[in-house]
């Protein structure tokens, strides 16, 4: 009877629990807003950094000093200085004066290699640079292009005297043609990026509430009034892990919508061009195994962040606590952006890494159901084996009233594995 | 300063730090492992990925009327790279190379749909490419060149018309098919080059192509140089990455920590002076900041020793002595400087929780600078030497490639130093402040609610606006053209949200945005102001283009943004004059100078309110001559006591800025006496304004 | 039937590098209805531990006692039903506002009446109704003192458990929550309450058990206690049973 679980009770204590944290910045920032304005944020910050470093890069006019250009080449001299990207100089030492930064480049026209039989204007290029230098480095590239040109219409010149035509010069030509469509290409790339950050948003998402609701209580001495409540211990253990659940899913889910929202503007810059072929969507019968993912990856990291810092007795000492698990959560993802990489059974074994993989196939349309099955039922009984733990926790008394020194670990080696049972209500 | 009192505390300080074995453990150990677990996850990712294409054997299959010319010339690419091809998996070597496998597919776009080939050729003779629509034969986007088109379009790569086409579909959702058509495609190209130059030799050309103007280069830097160029970009940004959350550890909890335990009161009842616990506390933050800074470095140079991070091939790291201690003494003062800024967050914040929640936009601000560095066009001989970290930063570039200029690197010294030591003395002063102690109780503005309560929420609903902003400016396609998005930001953000404030705390409209009369006189100011701040402002923007240049191409997008040329001239008037000349005055001088006119002295008010209006102009080199017109807008409404001087200025501004645009007069190119005279117009008007004042009532004395 | 009923009630605790800690060792007491029952002892008399035992916080390693007829070991959640907790240690929620405060125990602790017609008489009654929608966190010491005491009785318990309340108060917030105490039993309500303030315990309190090493010396009246020991001042009886005792 005394143990009886009320829906009522749970939740009064949700809603308590949901409105302060509702009116604790660390924990709005963290589980609402840093989720949805990051990105936004990230892309003025990228975009700004993007235009204003290849606007430098590329605004500069490179300073070209030429050498012994051939009479006959007096158009290469033209044309480099009708293109405002070169400014031709003159110099009494180039060498140390690219060594100075005072000049970029060097092209010394000598004449044709040794053995080559003689061709009516022709010359090799000599390019002096500092590959230490941006600006060096740019005006060699700009003038190996203009070079590499110039001997193109060459050679059609050349081609024209022997009777070859244009046509017969270029053989064929060759296209790329992409056939994915811009869906299939916004999720591949969806596929890569979405689940780490997922599942990195739904620590940061769960970590301030589950560490406040536990270690935060305790420094504010507040949980023993809570222990004071007419509701069992077990009532309140529930509402207080829905609460961290929730939080961690919706930190999750609204970083997930807004990262579909902003994706294109943040890859724009970067791709370029390609930008406008690509469409970041997710299918819509992925939506519901998605969000069930999401809610199962937020009852594990909670259920493991909370019985961490529940042994803390202050908030720092419980975030000190829960970094370790925190880190231990998104490393494994890390290893999965392989491009392509398969879903395995075996993988499917492996909590965090499957949901991870389970997100990647859903967005891209692909539904293994055997191997989601699995990923289910493993994360379920994760979850089982954390309540199960806390349970055995919330037996101990000097657990409860904060009088117990050690740490997780520390508590799993004495009292479940060792044997201890001191302390036990 | 008694150093022996210094002492004390910082021995305290250490003492304490090193029993807490948890603080150590996560901010010692744990990056220890993190960063390189993370390279190392990297490389082991991008390994598998290479293995992957190395070892698959590529499907693919061949139509099109010229099917065989192009197995042909697959044969012959084959045939002069590394790479074999495997008619059967089963005799597929193991060499690195290309191994491809032709099928025969009746429908090769479903065999690669499916997933049976990675990709396919198409070959067509140079009739059926020529009859291909238009975008077929589009050659590739020229890069930009500048407004000047210099380069003849003939020399861009194209398909010259009756050339037969190969077309390679691959699908670029599969790594494997995209990598493999990349791979035929320079297979094929590879093919191209040896048949072209077969055919150029067998008409008759004397000399081989190779031979014909070939480009050699010859690098003058060194392979340590050109590491260095690379390395001493980031260096800067990566160190002060680490020394913030290094710095961190301590920081937070030195003061905010102190005083939700109650230590902080006890501490400040001893006979240390305020200087002195602050110096002692930074102290601490600095060695801390140093010795976790020093360890992760050799813990990620050990994991390059033990070749578990892997550095790219061309890399030659040198660290002559100079280098080594020239880099610690320009990182020195940094840290001092990193810690004194955390150290006045953990002063200012009232918990240990608030100032770990100020710390997160502190550290991405502080990167910012640290990346000035990576901008190829700003020398250490410049203004940047002034600008604390993006000064170390630059300095540091430098000296990677060998480039030791003393005295800049001292002045580089000093400034950090200063800085530093002007971060330490706000620390003290705040230690100073009485509300430190007493801080978590409330006041009556947050039980009384309303107007009282208006000044402590103005700053929250500024940055919400910002974020708005920015995100709907940005993601609702719907808002992308330009008279949507003035209608958008003026109305709705500007406009709306100082309405909803007003309604929200019950402000009285007339007081909230100085809707008030003016002296008449004023008037004469407000006129002279105009065109002399047009021009002083733009002398402004120059100055700023010596430290920050601003390309050429960014300014002429600017102004193709605000200036459509498809937007009747009216309605650019009432675009870019009139509606922001409303809206933004009611927002910023009206609302938001409302609210922060008690918290801040006259001078700071009319910087702050300045710099906020110049951040909600978007893009980064506007936000200074923005900035100064907001400082300038500011003043008007300090002095005027009223919102419709600024609106009027603001209008007059935005309107002769369009018509002198439309004109083309460029006041960018005017001469240096032309702003200097400006200036004094400037000076001259706003002497009659001070003259004339009719002060903004409820200001901080 | 008395509320609070104890019989050889015991606790002892186990601390690592002590070994076993007793900090009740066996007490026998009763709380008559709408009295005020003092448990008068040091710090570390074991009138913390005894109080936690009663509200259901801590576990009896010996002994039992009632709470109206519950026992605290078998039906917890009903005892805290009955009671109402206050003590120094008990906290008051940040976040929440002193409005959402009350109203929350009356809805966790089963208030039967109407809720919201309970919360503003608590308001009106303990003057809360200025900072009533401020937040906890903002208040001053004396704000949270009527706040904590208007959550402690938002489900309008019969028994109310006050451990050591004016810990920390100034004379004026002190003495008021004196005069809050006394107004309490006059509305019929029995209060245990414990206390290491002479003083206090001589004013408010009908009977008074003198608590020590985790026993009870003495418990009667002020009046028994003086006849039985001779002595006029409580601070001179406190000290004859625990000298005596030692």
């Amino acid at each position: 009877m005394s143990n009886r679980f009320r829906w009522t009770d749970v939740r009064c204590l949700y809603w308590r629990e949901l409105r302060s944290a509702l009116r604790e910045r660390n924990i709005v920032v963290n589980g609402i807003l840093l989720p949805i304005f990051l990105y936004p944020l990230l892309l003025w910050i990228v975009y700004t950094g993007i235009t204003f470093v290849g606007g430098q890069t590329q605004g500069f006019a490179s300073r070209v000093m030429l050498k012994g250009l051939p009479q006959e080449h007096q158009a290469l001299k033209d044309q480099l200085q009708r293109d405002i990207r070169v400014e031709l100089k003159t110099s009494g030492g180039p060498i140390a004066d690219i060594r100075a930064g005072d000049l970029d480049l060097l092209a010394e026209f000598l004449p044709p290699r040794d053995g080559a039989p003689s061709l009516s204007g022709n010359f090799q290029v000599r390019l002096t640079f500092d590959d230490s230098k941006d600006r060096s480095r740019i005006a060699r590239d700009r003038f190996k292009e203009l070079i590499l040109r110039y001997r193109d219409r060459y050679f059609e010149h050349q081609a024209g005297l022997l009777g070859i035509s244009k046509a017969q010069l270029q053989q064929f030509w060759v296209e790329p043609r992409n056939v994915a469509t811009s869906r299939q290409m916004g999720q591949f790339i969806l596929g890569l990026m979405l689940p780490l950050f997922l599942i990195i948003m739904v620590a940061i998402g769960c970590m301030y509430p589950a560490i406040d609701s536990t270690a935060g209580e305790r420094e504010k001495s507040t949980w023993e009034t809570s222990m004071t409540l007419a509701t069992p211990l077990t009532n309140i253990v529930a509402a207080k892990y829905l609460y961290v659940t929730s939080m961690a899913t919706m930190a999750g889910l609204l970083n997930l919508t807004a990262m579909l929202l902003s994706m294109k503007s943040v890859l724009a810059p970067i791709l370029g061009d390609s930008s406008d072929e690509l469409s970041f969507q997710i299918p819509l019968a992925a939506i519901p195994l998605i969000v069930l993912a999401t809610v199962l990856l937020a009852s594990f990291v909670a259920a493991g962040m909370m019985i961490i810092a529940s042994f803390a007795r202050t908030f720092r000492e419980g975030q000190a606590m829960v970094s370790p698990f925190y880190v231990a959560i998104f490393m494994p993802a890390m290893f999965l952006q392989v491009p392509g990489l398969q879903f395995t059974p075996g993988l499917a074994l492996i909590p965090i890494v499957n949901v991870s993989m389970v997100f990647r196939e859903a967005i891209a349309g692909t539904f293994h159901w055997p191997l989601i099955g699995i990923t289910l039922a493993v994360e379920i009984l994760c979850v089982v084996v954390a309540l199960r733990l806390a349970t055995i926790i919330l037996r101990h008394e000097d657990f409860l009233m904060g009088n117990y020194g050690g740490n997780f670990s520390k508590f799993l080696k004495e009292r479940v594995f060792g044997g201890k049972r001191r302390g036990r209500r | 300063m008694n150093w022996r009192i210094v002492g004390v505390i910082f021995r305290n300080e250490i003492r304490m730090l090193l029993r807490d074995r948890r603080t150590i453990a996560v901010g010692v150990l744990l990056p220890l492992l993190i960063y390189p677990l993370m390279i190392y996850a990297n490389r082991v990712t991008t390994r598998q990925r290479e293995k992957n294409l190395t070892e698959t054997v590529y499907k693919y299959a061949v139509s099109g009327s010229q099917a065989a010319q192009a197995r042909a010339l697959i044969a012959r690419g084959q045939a002069a790279s590394p790479g074999k091809s495997a008619p059967q998996r089963e005799e597929a070597d193991n060499s690195p190379g290309f191994k491809i496998e032709e099928i025969k597919a009746q429908n090769p776009d479903a065999s690669l749909k499916s997933g049976e080939i990675h990709f396919y050729l198409e070959a067509l003779s140079g009739k059926e490419a020529d009859a291909l629509p238009k975008k077929a034969a589009t050659p590739k986007k020229e890069q930009e060149t500048g407004s000047k088109p210099n380069i003849a379009p003939e020399a861009v790569p194209a398909r010259v018309d009756g050339v037969p086409l190969i077309l390679i579909y691959f699908q670029g959702d599969r790594d494997a098919s995209q990598a493999g058509s990349s791979r035929m495609r320079d297979l094929l190209e590879n093919a191209r080059s040896l048949d072209r130059d077969d055919l150029l030799q067998q008409k008759g050309l004397l000399v081989k192509p190779a031979l014909v103007m070939p480009v050699a280069e010859t690098n003058v830097a060194r392979a340590a140089q050109v590491t260095g160029s690379y390395v001493g970009r980031f260096l800067t940004v990566l160190l002060l990455m680490f020394l913030m959350s290094s710095s961190s550890i301590v920081a937070m909890d030195s003061i905010a920590g102190e005083k939700e335990r109650g230590s902080l009161e006890t501490l400040l009842t001893t006979a240390a002076k305020r200087m002195e616990i602050v110096a002692a506390k930074q102290l601490s933050i600095v060695s801390v900041a140093l010795v976790i800074t020093f360890i992760q470095i050799a813990n990620l140079l050990a994991y390059v020793d033990f070749k578990l991070v892997a550095l790219p091939k061309n890399w030659v790291i040198e660290m002559p002595p100079i280098t080594a201690v020239t880099l610690v003494l320009l990182f020195t003062p940094m840290a001092a400087f990193v810690a004194s800024i955390l150290l006045m967050l953990s002063a200012y914040a009232k918990t240990y929780k608030e100032a770990q929640l100020y710390f997160f936009p502190v550290n991405l601000l502080s990167l910012v600078p640290a990346l000035a560095g990576v901008l190829p066009g700003i020398a250490l001989r410049s203004a940047i030497v002034l600008v604390p970290i993006a000064n170390i930063s630059v300095a540091v570039r430098e000296i990677m490639v060998g480039k030791f200029d003393w005295p800049m690197l001292a002045l580089v010294f000093a400034v950090m130093c200063l800085a530093a030591a002007w971060a330490v003395r706000a620390s003290a002063k705040l230690l100073s402040k009485e509300s430190l102690i007493t801080a978590s109780e409330a006041d009556a503005a947050d039980f009384a609610g309303g107007p009282a309560l208006f000044p402590k929420r103005v700053l929250r609903w500024y940055g919400l606006m910002a974020v708005v902003l920015f995100a709907v400016a940005l993601n609702v396609p719907q808002l992308a053209t330009f008279r949507a998005q003035v209608l958008f930001n003026e109305l709705v953000i500007f406009l709306g949200a100082s309405a909803l404030m007003v309604w929200k705390y019950r402000l009285n409209v007339r007081e909230a945005w100085a809707l008030r009369p003016v002296n008449p006189l004023a008037w004469l100011g407000v006129l002279l102001a105009v065109p002399s701040g047009l021009i002083v402002a733009t002398g402004v923007f120059r100055l700023a283009d010596l430290i920050f240049p601003v390309p050429q191409r960014v300014l002429e997008q600017f102004g193709n943004e605000i200036m459509p040329k498809e937007v009747p001239h009216w309605q650019l008037f009432l675009f870019i004059a009139v509606l922001p000349a409303i809206c933004e005055e009611i927002a910023f001088r009206g609302t938001l100078l409302y609210g922060l006119r008690r918290k801040l002295k006259p001078a700071a008010l009319t910087l702050t309110v300045g710099i906020i209006f110049g951040l909600f102009h978007v893009a980064l080199f506007r936000i200074l001559p923005t900035a100064f017109l907001g400082v300038i807008l500011t003043t008007m409404a300090l002095l005027t006591g009223s919102i419709f001087p600024g609106m009027v200025a603001h209008a007059a501004n935005n309107a002769l800025s369009l018509w002198l645009a439309d004109s083309g007069f460029q006041l960018g190119n005017l001469s240096w006496i032309w702003y200097l005279s400006a200036a004094a117009v400037f000076a001259l008007a706003f002497h009659i304004l001070y003259r004339s004042r009719t002060p903004y009532p409820g200001l901080r004395r | 039937m008395d509320p609070v009923v104890v019989r050889g009630l015991a606790k002892t605790f186990y601390d690592e590098a002590r070994g076993e800690v007793p900090a009740v060792q066996g007490i026998d007491f009763e709380c008559h209805a709408g009295e005020i029952f003092g448990l008068l002892g040091a710090n570390g008399a074991g009138k913390t531990t005894t109080l936690r035992m009663l509200s259901t916080i801590l576990t009896p390693t010996g002994g039992s006692a009632t709470i109206l007829g519950h026992d605290i070991a078998s039906e917890p959640t009903e005892v805290r039903k009955c009671l109402g907790f206050y003590s120094a240690s008990t906290a008051l929620y940040p976040r929440l506002t002193a409005r959402e405060t009350i109203e929350f125990f009356a809805r966790i602790n089963q208030y039967a009446g109407d809720v919201k017609q309970r919360v503003d008489y608590l308001i009106e009654r303990f003057g809360i109704t200025k900072y009533a929608a401020a937040r906890v966190d903002k208040l001053s010491t004396g704000m949270k003192q009527k706040v904590s005491i208007a959550r402690t009785v938002a489900h309008d318990p019969p028994l109310l458990i006050f451990d050591e309340p004016t810990v920390g108060l100034d004379v004026l917030n002190a003495l008021e929550m004196q005069d809050v105490i006394r107004e309490f039993r006059a509305h019929g309500k029995t209060i245990l309450f414990s206390t290491h303030i002479m003083s206090e315990a001589e004013k408010l309190c009908d009977r008074i058990a003198i608590i020590h090493a985790g026993r009870i010396l003495a418990c009667d009246n002020l009046e028994g206690l003086r006849t039985a020991t001779g002595e006029r001042y409580l601070e001179d009886i406190f000290v004859h049973f625990v000298k005596g005792q030692g």
